[in-house]
């Protein structure tokens, strides 16, 4: 991508290296900083968008104090209206459940807790187009939004027994003497152990471990009749009675801890990382018991981080994009047409277009998606009524008769990074008849929008 | 000052028709008598499209004392409104025209609108446009002149000069080329042609000349008001005039359903003559009658019998007026042939609209389990159609279910109908076997068992859902609002979306068949929509908690917002009791008449004293 700055907004392709002290954390160097731009880029990568507000709180903290603040959840609790969550599943429409997914998104009161269930729901990519049963759906999104910073075992043993899986991988057809092997492949393909580290043989075993893994009414089901209760060996050892056991024994591999390690470090750190660092990635992740959030809190606060190469590393996805410029503004836009501008630009929420979940980096700005992003931005700054936004330019203190208008809106936009060197050409793009809505619509376009 | 040099800011802001309406409201010094008789008689005969207000000081006194307004006032609606910036915008406005002027808004309509005011067009190079407005005295119509011309002189800097031109007396006054007026007495004449002034003060001096009130295309539109008196608002026009407006109206529609509602109208509105609306108010609500007049009768309601089959004196009356009694929230009723109509389809249906009608004979002759829909069943169809909507107490689930939608019915009347029973309950459970066969293939869990109850001497079958155990449910969801079912009343067959409504629905037929009561008199009305207020209020307001999720997701509102904003809609929907309209065929003439009353006072008004 072109950059009109010549800072480096475009994503390099070389690969990141790093050592074991790359890992340690950041407060522990003597003469680290913590300053607005740091703060910007771990709001923009650990949550949605770096809101002012967030960042004048968590520059007067500690590195490690903001991390703590930003990725804590209370146990038990999702902070969804009980109301709105009702109403959606009752309903349990596809645009009312993803309506509240985006909603959850744009309000909700722990940005990091949606962008990791999209994380998950990447992952574990389950696809409304066959589970047409949206409460369902819903109720996946939930046990990720729930468990997703928990263990990782506990969380593949219930996504094993979740409806919209078993469905989604034809888990009722899965009986004794006939084994269907789809969750038994993706399980240790996609989910836990990545391609090359498990054996034909174990798929078949572990398949065998699932039979009798059903859906009934909506709500999972142990068919005993359909189980095979036979002696079953995954990775050459035996004693294994049902799925359960077969979903320990792939977590507790190394290779799944540099699998999920490193999917983890390629979503929130940097896209290619090398092989050896992917080793101190797993060592890290295995110190602290393959548990998510301890993880990505470690990474958080990690030297690696902060570093040069590491800042605007990623292209963000739609998600990232729209929502985290939303934030960024402190503007309202409504959750049902902000779903239909994300679908337009790749990533259409519920429907992950295969197994894989979606590709990311430069597949997200090819002409199709650019357009749409170009679409968004202008709607979003002309305060379009079909996205229903409100922009508070008053409390942004956006004043368009301002001579600084135009470091104003970067400053918000792009909180301690230096972008004077942009002023000249912005003022020469807009010429001298505009507002802050052109302004804004020109400043989205910047490569600097479109990473994170 | 030099006209040429005055700044006319107020008036080039303004579109001609609004230059026409504001100077309306004033008039120049008198030189004679008022004119009398009707304000229509002040027009032209050959004008093709006229609207009057009669008596709008009266209307405007009554709005503002009445209940009414005392209910917008206090309600969270008007607080709402006066929020809003446009709202805030358009009364600051006012008042500043009212400091301006050094009139109040409702002097203005009182005295110099007194008597009223029409407006009408006629055709010519240019078209002419033709105004008349009538105050209550001469010397009210002069101070209101007066003040207007004050008003407009203060804020352009002068009132422009005018070229003035005399005419059998009168005083024929012109600004630009465009704007004509003459004062007469009581009688405000403009226009934007001289012609068209000088014919109106003609009018008014020869009583005697062909007027719009008598002529041939709108004279029926002002005679036959009778004990009603006139209405408030009169309006009229002659649609062949209007470019396009007859090419419009389609002939053939996509769907058998549109043809069956609006084919009948549509071919009436194709070859009308005139069409003219009269609104008429009161305490208890408002009334608008529209009409046709067709050029062709013959023409225009060939199909009369297909489509505006009227009431002959039958139970449907009677059955509607109970239903509605009983809480029923809406219901429309319709009267068509369908045999005749069936014959006739093609007349009416595109190649997509005669599609659809192949997918419904396939889908009736399922439903008639072994009959002929085409030739055995239609046949014995009458005329009217009914269909219903109601809240639903759900009181076999022990709760609502989240959303609790209104029960839905259909009611068919057809001869013979208890022969039919078996093929409909054939037809019904082999519709119930192909749902349940595309679950299965869908590979969902949910089947539907069709059961039979009696009730009385009436059988009635339900398909119920196999749904999960209702007790260990915190909520329901939408699919616990359907148990489709049917039932055969006497010659009526009721389909309902959800068994409580059906059974609703046999109780209420059933007395109505075995009472001895008379047959209703006949009311001549063809089609009838009813929605009662306080029904469709009550439904929003136990789905508050679904609309205000869909509002926050779409809307992007909180919570809070949301709630309130439905508070103001409940509000709303409760100052009316209802709407109706129907529909009736006369000497010829479509008439349709939209009855809206207002919601009648729960206690009892103390008068003041």
């Amino acid at each position: 991508m072109a950059t009109l700055s010549g800072t480096k907004a475009t994503p390099s392709s070389e690969l990141l290296s790093g050592s074991k002290k790359d890992l340690e954390p950041m407060s522990q160097e003597a003469n680290s900083s913590w300053d607005p731009k740091k703060v910007a880029h771990l709001l923009r990568r650990a949550t949605l968008g770096a809101p002012e507000p967030m960042i004048e709180n968590l520059v007067k903290v500690s590195v490690d104090q903001a991390v703590d603040h930003l990725l804590a959840l209370e146990d038990d609790s999702l902070n969804s209206d009980p109301q709105t969550v009702e109403s959606v599943r009752s309903v349990g429409s596809l645009e009312g459940v993803q309506g509240w997914w985006a909603h959850e998104f744009l309000r909700g009161a722990s940005p990091f807790r949606e962008k990791l269930a999209l994380f998950w729901h990447g992952h574990f990519a389950t696809s409304a187009e066959k589970v047409d049963k949206y409460r369902l759906m819903m109720d996946q999104i939930q046990l990720f939004r729930k468990h997703g910073a928990g263990p990782f075992e506990y969380l593949v043993q219930e996504i094993s027994k979740d409806p919209a899986m078993v469905i989604w991988l034809d888990g009722n057809l899965n009986r004794k003497g006939t084994p269907n092997e789809n969750y038994a492949r993706e399980l240790m393909e996609l989910f836990t152990l990545g391609i090359g580290n498990y054996t034909e043989k174990d798929i078949q075993e572990a398949a065998r471990a699932f039979t009798g893994w059903h859906v009934k009414r909506g709500r999972f089901w142990f068919n005993k009749n359909a189980h095979d209760h036979g002696e079953k060996k995954v990775f050459g050892k035996g004693g294994i009675e049902n799925g359960d056991e077969v979903v320990r024994r792939c977590v507790e591999r190394k290779a799944s801890a540099r699998f999920i390690a490193g999917k983890l470090f390629r979503f929130y750190v940097h896209p290619r990382p090398n092989n050896k660092l992917i080793d101190h990635l797993a060592d890290l992740y295995i110190k602290v018991e393959r548990n998510t959030g301890a993880y990505l809190k470690a990474l958080f606060k990690s030297k690696l981080f902060y570093s040069d190469e590491v800042m605007r590393a990623i292209i963000c996805s739609p998600v990232d994009f729209c929502v985290g410029v939303v934030r960024t503004l402190q503007a309202r836009v409504a959750a049902t047409p902000l779903v239909e501008h994300m679908a337009r630009m790749g990533q259409e929420l519920l429907k992950p277009p295969n197994v894989k979940g979606w590709d990311g980096g430069r597949t997200w700005v090819g002409t199709t998606g650019l357009v749409a992003r170009l679409r968004f931005s202008l709607q979003l700054s002309q305060e379009n009524e079909d996205l229903k936004v409100r922009i508070p330019w008053a409390k942004l203190k956006l004043d368009p008769s301002s001579e600084s208008l135009i470091q104003d809106l970067l400053g918000r936009l792009f909180p301690g990074e230096d972008l004077t060197e942009l002023v000249p050409t912005i003022k020469e793009a807009l010429g001298t008849d505009h507002g802050r809505k052109e302004l804004l619509a020109l400043c989205l376009q910047l490569p600097e929008s479109h990473t994170i | 000052m030099n006209s040429q040099t005055i700044k006319l800011s107020l008036l080039k802001a303004k579109k001609q028709a609004l230059i026409l309406g504001a100077v309306l409201f004033a008039g120049l010094s008198s030189v004679s008598f008022a004119s009398d008789g009707a304000l229509e008689s002040l027009l032209p005969a050959d004008v093709i499209g006229f609207v009057k207000i009669k008596d709008p000081g009266k209307a405007a006194e009554s709005f503002l004392s009445s209940d009414l307004l005392k209910k917008i006032q206090s309600s969270d609606f008007y607080q709402a409104m006066l929020q809003d910036e446009n709202f805030a915008k358009g009364l600051k406005e006012i008042e500043k025209f009212e400091k301006d002027s050094g009139f109040k808004a409702t002097e203005l309509v009182n005295e110099v609108l007194g008597d009223g005011a029409i407006v009408g067009v006629r055709l010519s190079f240019p078209p002419e446009v033709l105004g008349a407005v009538r105050a209550k005295s001469k010397e009210d119509m002069a101070k209101g002149v007066k003040k207007i011309k004050d008003t407009i002189a203060q804020r352009a800097g002068a009132f422009p000069e005018t070229e003035k031109v005399d005419y059998k007396g009168r005083t024929l006054e012109r600004i630009n080329k465009q704007f004509i007026f003459c004062v007469d007495g009581n009688t405000f004449f403009a226009s934007n042609t001289p012609r068209a002034v000088r014919d109106m003060i003609d009018l008014s001096i020869d009583k005697k000349k062909k007027n719009l009130e008598t002529s041939d295309s709108f004279k029926e539109v002002f005679s036959g008001d009778g004990k009603k008196g006139e209405p408030f608002i009169t309006a009229g026009v002659m649609p062949r005039y209007i470019p396009g407006f007859i090419d419009q109206i389609p002939r053939e529609v996509d769907n058998f359903l549109a043809s069956l509602l609006a084919s009948g109208w549509l071919e009436t509105l194709k070859h009308s003559d005139r069409f003219s609306v009269k609104l008429r108010y009161g305490s208890k609500g408002v009334s608008l009658v529209a009409d046709t007049k067709p050029a062709d009768a013959s023409e225009a309601l060939k199909h009369q019998s297909v489509f505006f089959p009227s009431e002959k004196g039958n139970l449907e009356s009677q059955e509607l007026k109970r239903l509605l009694d009983k809480g029923i929230a809406g219901v429309i009723h319709l009267r068509r042939d369908m045999k005749k109509w069936w014959d006739i389809k093609d007349q009416f249906l595109n190649p997509k609209g005669q599609r659809s009608i192949v997918e419904f004979n396939n889908v009736m002759n399922l439903l008639f389990g072994g009959k002929s829909f085409q030739d055995e069943v239609l046949p014995k169809f009458k005329e009217g159609i009914t269909l219903l909507a109601r809240r639903v107490e759900f009181s076999e689930l022990g709760k609502a279910p989240s959303p609790a939608l209104p029960g839905f019915a259909a009611i068919f009347r057809i001869e013979d109908a208890s022969k039919f029973r078996r093929n409909l309950q054939a037809g019904f459970q082999s519709i119930i076997g192909f749902i349940n066969v595309n679950q299965a293939q869908e590979g969902k869990d949910s089947t539907f068992l069709v059961e039979t109850e009696r009730v009385g001497k009436v059988k009635m079958f339900t398909a119920v859902n196999d749904l999960d155990d209702i007790e260990s449910k915190n909520n329901l969801g939408i699919e616990y609002n359907f148990s489709p079912s049917f039932a055969i009343v006497g010659n009526r067959v009721i389909i309902g979306s959800n068994r409580e409504f059906t059974l609703f629905l046999i109780n209420e037929l059933k007395a109505v068949t075995e009472s001895k009561t008379a047959v209703a008199k006949a009311t001549g009305a063809v089609d009838r929509l009813v929605v009662q207020a306080e029904q469709v209020a009550d439904l929003l307001k136990i789905n508050e908690s679904t609309l205000a999720t869909q509002m926050v997701l779409n809307d992007g509102i909180d919570r809070e917002e949301a709630v309130t904003r439905l508070k103001v809609i409940d509000q709303l929907i409760r100052l009316f009791k209802s709407v109706r309209l129907s529909t009736r065929i006369s000497e010829g003439q479509a008439q349709a008449r939209l009855l809206i009353q207002l919601a009648e006072p729960k206690t009892p008004v103390k008068e003041s004293l």
